[in-house]
């Protein structure tokens, strides 16, 4: 007699619901889902005390620039697809956007390659203003809203040393928090309390021991370090602040008292205290770039995402129960036959029993 | 070809294909004893089947899980295009306009009607490659030569944020020479300067920037915005004291361009039609037979797998379903 079992055998339903998970990847691929992006514009200081080599890679003394370089290029390599990243160089007082935000997936090679040809040489003036290059660069950032990749979720991350060179007068200096909307809502040019806020992230870069910054020829050949007598050694611009603190102060002919300065100026670590004071002010956050620090959790907070729905790959989904099921099949198999009785024994019953049969 | 996977741990889930191998899942079968039964070589061969059936299978589907892709690769191409190197002016006077004045209101700055023009440039020619060099007093190397054009496009676009500083125009072109250094010459090679000023260049400079132009026979599309009022590149000063490098930049570096020993063509272009037309003759002129290799993205596999995975089920489904419950 022979009767249709399939149709109450599990064992046939678990293969069609596989067979039919299968078929499925091709129906619906992609399935549009949430998901965080990023956008972020890095600016690299390129400034001569960058040049200083007080990291070390594998016994290897890097620069503090190559450094700066990697960390972006490994932040970058991370980020989600659909993240933008853009990438800026700060000397003088300024941040010079090079590259607009770009995709981060589909320009990898171009972005990568970008920040592989970033080099000190390309400092188009020798001044070192950090604090006025933040400024500047979170203006810019505010100005260029909506235009060409930069949105309101666009956030500013400025690695630097925070070496300002030659030495500022605070009492001219612009102050970030001016930029940060809701701060100083009194102050005229203040942005509206309403407007989106500008995250950002300033990066300490290098050791915490002053060390001498190397000089180099105009061809690139290293030509020994700054000396003390080769850097203004304390700021002489304007009127100072506090007169009474300077030794030999006439207020006309030497408004920056009579005697000869010397300092540390020549000598470069990283100013850690001068960056957290910017950083507070402009509302940003602030960490030192340790050799293996790494900075992508750093710029990712959920509040600087912005939601996109992209259309993902979902066929793992359906290819993961596709084979929980068809694994299920043989496997019930072998743990049903585990259950019951070692093989051999059920091979020797086998066989006794064919021998009982075969006596009768 | 390159086949690889993205997640290679995921492999290691192709030990659940050896589970087919254990003992046919079928219904039992009510024979005491397959002893009992004749040995039977298509019995044997199907046992064989299934099993191999159900363990491919299993395998297709862990492989799409993996996600296989086979690398990406070059393909040669011919197309009619060349290697441009856009070279662009970052100077301070680029955000002015072409009457010489900070815009106001709807003007439009020099920076910015060449971010326009070039972006639309960029857009056209879709078989040339790019690369992107911004100069003022340093030269800065910003997209290498490259089929990404959206790259060149955000680089133009930079280049329409406020400028930097001085003019130096050999530094540029030095900058956007060495973009030729590593790339065959089998391409038609063009060095496009977007500037509106000039400065003197020294005579070394001038030297080796000959020497490199005839070395990686480049042409050179010099696209001069010039001001209104300013002293142009056909220009002859009234005065014969004036006529030297240090008052006419711009007649001298002309001057010095046409010794090149390459193909050099000046554009002046004093008002945003100009440019237009400036870009495309550079347009028409450009469209040497060019060998380049295009980058096919990798190509992924896994929908295959899943192909496969689908008809061996198939096939499976239909074993089951042509089971028969043997009764003795």
């Amino acid at each position: 007699m022979i009767e249709r079992a399939c149709l109450a055998d599990w064992r046939f339903w678990a293969l069609l619901c596989a067979l039919a998970l299968a078929t499925a990847t091709f129906v619906v691929p992609r399935w549009p889902l949430q998901q965080r992006v990023y956008s972020t514009l890095f600016v690299i200081d390129i400034t001569r005390s960058m040049n200083v080599a007080d990291y070390r890679v594998a016994g290897e003394p890097v620069t503090r620039l190559a450094q700066a370089k990697a960390a972006v290029a490994a932040t970058i390599a991370r980020l989600p697809c659909g993240s933008q990243a853009g990438l800026a160089l700060f000397t003088e007082r300024t941040v010079n956007i090079t590259l607009m935000p770009l995709e981060v997936c589909a320009h990898f090679n171009s972005l990568q390659a970008s920040i592989d040809q970033i080099d000190w040489r390309m400092a188009w003036a020798a001044d070192s203003n950090v604090n006025r290059a933040l400024v500047d660069g979170m203006e810019k950032l505010r100005a260029l809203r909506g235009q060409a990749g930069i949105d309101d979720t666009t956030s500013l991350v400025m690695l630097t040393d925070g070496h300002e060179a030659p030495p500022v007068n605070s009492r001219y200096e612009p102050d970030p928090a001016l930029l940060v909307p809701g701060k100083k809502k009194d102050e005229p040019g203040a942005p509206p309390a309403d407007s989106a806020p500008l995250h950002g992230l300033i990066v300490g870069v290098g050791g915490y021991t002053p060390v001498p910054i190397p000089k180099y020829s105009p061809e690139g050949e290293r030509i020994g370090v700054y000396d003390e007598d080769d850097v203004p050694q304390a700021a002489n611009f304007g009127q100072p602040a506090n007169p009474e603190a300077i030794e030999g102060y006439v207020p006309r002919n030497a408004p920056w008292g009579r005697a000869a300065k010397n300092g540390t100026e020549h000598l470069s670590a990283v100013r850690e205290t001068h960056l957290q004071d910017m950083a507070e002010k402009a509302d940003f956050g602030y960490v030192h770039l340790d050799a293996d620090s790494a900075l992508y959790p750093l710029i990712t907070p959920p509040d600087w995402a912005e939601i996109q729905t992209r259309a993902s790959d979902v066929r793992w989904l359906f290819g993961v129960a596709a084979l929980v099921l068809a694994v299920c099949v043989p496997l019930a198999t072998l743990v049903g036959d585990l259950r019951r009785r070692p093989r051999s024994a059920r091979f020797f019953r086998t066989l006794t029993q064919t021998k009982r049969r075969n006596d009768r | 070809m390159n086949i690889g996977v993205d997640m290679p741990v995921v492999l290691l889930a192709l030990v659940l294909a050896l589970l087919p191998w254990w003992r046919q899942p079928l219904a039992d079968s009510e024979a005491a004893s397959l002893a009992m039964l004749p040995a039977d070589r298509v019995s044997v061969l199907l046992d064989w089947a299934l099993r191999a059936l159900a363990s491919l299978a299993i395998a297709a589907l862990v492989f799409a899980l993996a996600r296989p892709f086979i690398g990406a690769q070059r393909v040669e191409k011919v197309a009619r295009g060349a290697h441009i190197v856009l070279t662009l002016d970052r100077s301070l006077s680029m955000d002015q306009t072409f009457a010489g004045r900070n815009p106001r209101g709807g003007d439009a700055s020099k920076s910015e009607t060449a971010r326009r023009l070039l972006s639309a440039f960029i857009d056209e020619r879709e078989h040339d490659l790019f690369g992107v060099v911004a100069f003022s007093t340093r030269p800065m190397a910003v997209v290498p030569l490259s089929d990404d054009r959206v790259a060149a496009r955000a680089a133009v676009e930079a280049a329409a944020t406020p400028g930097l500083a001085f003019t130096n125009v050999a530094e540029g072109l030095f900058m956007a020479l060495s973009y030729f250094s590593e790339r065959r010459a089998s391409a038609s090679r063009a060095i496009v300067l977007i500037s509106d000023g000039a400065a003197e260049i020294d005579f070394r400079s001038a030297e080796r920037l000959r020497a490199q132009f005839a070395t990686y026979d480049a042409s050179l599309y010099w696209i001069f915005l010039r001001t209104a009022g300013s002293p142009g590149l056909f220009d002859k000063p009234k005065d014969a004291r004036n006529d030297n490098a240090k008052a006419m930049p711009e007649r001298y570096l002309h001057k010095f361009f046409q010794t090149l020993q390459v193909p050099y063509t000046p554009y002046e272009a004093d008002n945003p039609a100009a440019l237009a037309q400036a870009i495309a003759d550079i347009d028409r002129l450009e469209t040497q037979p060019l060998v380049y290799s295009e980058r096919i993205p990798r190509w992924d596999l896994s929908g295959w797998a899943y192909g496969a995975a689908a008809v061996l089920l198939l096939v499976g489904v239909f074993a089951k379903a042509a089971e028969r419950r043997l009764a003795v």
